[in-house]
């Protein structure tokens, strides 16, 4: 019997009004991702990437078509119950990263463990910091780290809820190109180990070739 | 050159940020412009009513006249010469001992004399006294002569005929200082009235008026030809001695305005780091096409300033308008026009403020690399935040500056200041460190409210202080205008006694007190008075028991002459005992003014030795008293316990309130009494009251404006963190929080905040009520519920964050925006 698919898209469409009328930023998008997939969508700016990784992840409703995340219908949940199975299944890695300015590494990491309630999240945090090569930092807050520490702070905090689906937002956009290729190297890595599926969102075509799938967005419509 | 065009100058307005910064400048400008205002016009008039109750700028005073060399120094200024002394005016067989102002007919150099035509008659004022030939008597005079205007009375030797009915002089100062009626009359019948012997007890005065700048080289000429009975008055030591309520209200409008201008400075820098944040997009944007720095400030900070320019000027217009109202409900013709250059000053104070609060933050995008800004890196380096709120303190110390008229002044406002814009961010730091360290084991939700508070101590520090300072301004102004309008208003009650009785007997009493009955009048209490001198300490002669010797020295006066002892079982409510107790009811007990005690060093337990006419008395001090001398009370310096002046003569002394209209019966009980002493303070009373309701409107406009900066100190806290929060929210929910988590840690960290905030108010208040109660009342500033304002005033805000709807739109969007 074949698996349950992680991430399971039907007809996703996404209209916004305008002042110049109905706005159609996404149409007739259909996805299958299965464990331990690795899935790039590029495109040009402007081409819905950022709003079609906001809806597979439950960020935002799709306004045709729905979602399912672990088997489970997605896009029609109200917001805290999309927050709960995300916290469940999913994680992010973002351009901008967005690590708390307030909390340190190890708090951090530890933030999404806390809000789903997992035992020893202090233990598993550090554990996550030692294998992006952070142990030593982790009284450190982001503003004393480097843009490719934050990012690896951002993978151990991705990955320490060792979520089933994670989707990477330009991942190494914001790194210099060594930094990048160490983050890119440590998000394959860790995708491979622990057999999570990667949903990841990049204008670096290198970056794309490292994914088993390789989806183009154009004019909100997907190609192969 | 900034584009000064109507549309650019609109747009800041759509920003939150902007308006509130605005209307901090407009409230800074209020308060600032509504106290030089007020003082230059209070100032300007206290100057002129001083000397208008001194009779001149400068009198000269003494025993003897002045000499010619004396007189030819002051000849270019309008001057005036007075004698006063007590005689008796006959008429028939009725005679009264007066209290006589012989005056020139340069009298008097300011103000205006009241008279009346007729007793009872309406009365209307004159600028000059009585011709030659021609008494003025005032009411209680002609009763006891039952005599009317036209009629003549006898001075001396000399025949007078009786011109007016006297009601009030321009200088017959605050406090009664003669018991007997008084009467003007002229310099030039006094020696052909014979009633100045060799031996006679005579004040004589040289007023001059010597306005403005003057004063000083006359003082200065005159000070080397003093003689040794002669001294000179000064307007200035007379403001002194009378300003009252006014001297709190002007100490309590310097303070609170400095506290406004705080709060205002508080708003507008938390507004400004929003401000800053909001304009630095265009910035990079003028950057990256090649904008220099001058082209950056002139748009941005010109635009802005030139923006916020209509909220000062609307401040100026409000202030300037308030003062206009001041004048006319002050009435008189004397008002101070304030010159163009303090208008100037007035409107360069907000811009002060403003350049010194919110002007680095800004300023600093210019200098801020594009690339910084376009990344999202706005935040300061912790010492460069640290350098700009130091240097923002320098602002205010400009306008202390402008707000002190003195060097002293200047020193304590600056100290205060110092006190509350650094000392009260350090103060907190530690408590903000500590609750850091603690909160590590805490739940989730707390402790990330917690740590969005300790770990962004360059925001929570200044957000904190200032609802710190809000909170406590609040509650300490609430307790101080209470306090004050209290005391103002314990000190004249609405039926103050408006008259004093002297030298009732005992057998006058049934008959006085039947006579009040029919007439309504309110009495307070009858006190026995015994005139006696302290002549024995513990057993030694005075002399040698109390050794002062500055003959200026209170204690040193009062060993001089009779002093007016009294007994009574209650304590008089315009007292309060500062040691020991009040007296017991048995004989043999004495209570003592504590200033007095100080001055002759004495001490709970002391035996005192009277001596009087008809006896002496012993009794032991079981208790010093603090007097309230402004009220309108009588009042002693040594009371005893009942039954201990039962030995010696006595008469009685007491104060009531007759209502408006009742006074015409007066003459009546003054020819039932004949030997009373009658006093009116009808005038004093009226012009008591109406200066204490004027403090009053002023000390609650003045609580308004407070109110209005902590509200505005506020909305710029809860502006400058809101960008931060949604930020923060909306990762939460990326990170799979559910709605409860992220409204608990909401509603934690506001509770945190406001709680902490009030918690520190709270201290500061109680803190504050030993330095406040020193400088405003004297030492006495009591516990009250109104510490307990922070914690009422912070319910409503956490409610409202409690209850406030929670929008959650698309998170997503935030993090990628």
């Amino acid at each position: 019997m074949a698996s349950t698919p992680v991430l399971v898209a039907r007809q996703l469409s996404k209209t916004v009004s305008a002042p110049e009328g109905e706005l159609t930023l996404l149409e007739h998008i259909d996805l299958t991702v299965q464990g331990g997939d690795t899935l790039a969508i590029t495109g040009p700016s402007g081409s819905g990437k950022s709003t079609l990784l906001g809806l597979l992840a439950g960020l935002d409703v799709p306004t045709g078509g729905d979602v399912r995340l672990a088997g489970e219908p997605f896009s029609g949940l109200d917001e805290d119950a999309r927050a709960a199975l995300r916290g469940r299944y999913c994680s992010f890695v973002f351009q901008a990263f967005h690590l708390v300015a307030d909390l340190t590494a190890l708090e951090n990491v530890m933030l999404p463990l806390e809000i789903a309630g997992a035992d020893r999240a202090r233990d598993k945090a550090r554990h996550w910091l030692a294998r992006v090569g952070l142990g030593k930092r982790e009284r450190h807050f982001p503003s004393q780290l480097s843009g490719g520490e934050q990012q690896r702070v951002a993978l151990a905090r991705a990955f320490a809820m060792e979520p089933a689906l994670l989707f990477a937002d330009e991942p190494t956009g914001s790194l210099d190109r060594a930094n990048g290729d160490q983050v890119a190297e440590m998000l394959f890595d860790l995708n491979r180990d622990h057999g999570t599926a990667l949903v990841l969102v990049t204008h670096d075509p290198a970056l794309a070739r490292h994914c088993g799938t390789h989806h183009e967005l154009v004019e909100g419509r997907l190609s192969a | 050159m900034p584009d000064l065009s109507p549309r650019p100058l609109l747009r800041p307005w759509r920003s939150s940020a902007f308006r509130i910064q605005a209307l901090a400048l407009l409230v800074c400008t209020l308060a600032i412009a509504a106290v030089v205002l007020m003082r230059g016009e209070l100032d300007h008039r206290f100057a002129n009513r001083t000397a208008e109750a001194i009779g001149g700028d400068l009198v000269l005073e003494g025993s003897e006249p002045a000499t010619r060399a004396q007189r030819e120094q002051v000849a270019a200024l309008p001057h005036s010469r007075i004698s006063a002394f007590s005689t008796v005016l006959v008429h028939g067989d009725t005679f009264v001992l007066t209290s006589v102002k012989a005056v020139d007919d340069a009298y008097p150099l300011y103000g205006e004399l009241t008279v009346a035509e007729q007793r009872f008659a309406t009365p209307g004022t004159v600028d000059q006294g009585p011709p030659p030939g021609e008494v003025w008597l005032a009411g209680p005079a002609l009763d006891r002569l039952e005599q009317n205007v036209g009629d003549t009375v006898t001075v001396g030797e000399r025949q007078l005929r009786i011109g007016k009915v006297l009601v009030r002089e321009p200088d017959q100062g605050a406090g009664f200082y003669s018991m007997n009626p008084r009467v003007l009359m002229n310099l030039e019948d006094v020696d052909s009235t014979g009633v100045l012997a060799p031996g006679t007890r005579v004040e004589y005065e040289l007023r001059i008026a010597a306005p403005g700048e003057q004063m000083a080289g006359v003082l200065d000429r005159l000070e080397p030809t003093l003689a040794p009975h002669q001294e000179i008055d000064t307007r200035e030591d007379a403001a002194m001695r009378s300003m009252g309520p006014m001297r709190q209200l002007s100490l309590w409008g310097q303070l609170s305005v400095m506290m406004v201008v705080l709060l205002c400075g508080g708003a507008v820098y938390l507004a400004a780091g929003v401000r800053s944040a909001e304009q630095a997009r265009r910035c990079a944007v003028m950057k990256t096409f090649g904008a220099g720095r001058r082209l950056i400030l002139g748009q941005i900070l010109g635009r802005e300033l030139a923006a916020l320019l209509p909220s000062i000027l609307v401040g100026l217009a409000l202030a300037g308008g308030g003062f206009l109202l001041l004048q006319q409900w002050l009435g008189d013709a004397l008002t101070w026009r304030p010159s163009v250059l303090t208008w100037l000053l007035l409107a360069l104070a907000p811009v002060v403020i403003w350049a010194g609060f919110a002007l680095p933050r800004l300023w600093r995008l210019a200098d801020l690399p594009a690339r910084l800004i376009l990344a999202d890196r706005l935040e300061a380096p912790a010492a460069r935040t640290g350098r700009n709120l130091l240097g923002a303190l320098l602002a205010p110390v400009l306008v202390a500056m402008m707000l002190s008229g003195s060097l002293v002044a200047l020193g304590q406002l600056l100290l205060l200041m110092v006190a509350v814009a650094v000392g009260l961010p350090l103060l907190l730091w530690g408590p903000l460190r500590l609750a850091d360290k603690g909160g590590a084991r805490l739940p989730l939700a707390p402790r990330l409210a917690l740590r969005r508070l300790a770990r962004r101590p360059m925001t929570t520090l200044p957000m904190l202080a200032a609802m710190v300072l809000a909170l406590a301004v609040m509650s300490l102004a609430s307790q101080v205008g209470q306090q004050l309008l209290g005391q103002w208003r314990a000190s004249l009650p609405e039926k103050a006694p408006n008259y004093f009785v002297l030298n009732l007997f005992d057998q006058d009493m049934d008959a006085f007190r039947s006579w009040l009955d029919t007439h309504d009048a309110e009495v307070p209490g009858f006190y026995p008075v015994v005139r006696a001198r302290l002549t024995e300490v513990n057993g030694q002669p005075v002399r040698e028991a109390v050794t002062k010797e500055d003959e200026d020295d209170q204690g040193q006066r009062a060993l001089n002459r009779d002093l007016s002892l009294t007994q009574a079982d209650t304590l008089p409510e315009s007292n309060r005992v500062t040691d020991g107790r009040w007296v017991a009811d048995a004989p043999g007990e004495v209570s003592v003014e504590s200033e007095l005690a100080a001055s002759l060093g004495l001490e709970v337990g002391d035996e005192l030795g009277f001596t009087a006419p008809s006896g002496s008395v012993t009794a032991t001090v079981v208790g010093l008293r603090e007097v309230e001398w402004e009220s309108f009370e009588p009042n002693f310096y040594f009371m005893f316990s009942p039954g201990t002046l039962e030995s010696l003569n006595r008469y009685w002394l007491t104060s009531f309130y007759l209502p408006e209209g009742q006074g015409a019966d007066l003459p009546d009980l003054i020819r039932q009494f004949p030997q009373i002493t009658l006093l009116d303070v009808n005038a004093l009373l009226d012009q008591a009251q109406d200066l204490i309701a004027r403090a009053s409107r002023a000390a609650l406009a003045l609580a308004v404006l407070l109110l209005a900066s902590s509200v505005l100190v506020m909305a710029a806290a809860w502006l400058a963190g809101s960008q931060q929060r949604r930020r923060d929210e909306a990762l939460l929910r990326v990170l799979g929080a559910r709605s409860a988590l992220l409204r608990r840690v909401a509603v934690l960290e506001q509770a945190l905040l406001l709680g902490g905030a009030a918690l520190f108010a709270h201290l500061l208040h109680l803190v504050a009520l030993w330095p406040l109660g020193a400088k405003l009342f004297d030492g006495d500033m009591p516990l009250s519920w109104w510490i307990l304002l922070p914690w009422v005033l912070i319910l409503p805000m956490l409610a409202t964050q409690w209850l406030k709807p929670r929008r959650h739109s698309a998170p997503l969007a935030r993090l990628m925006s």
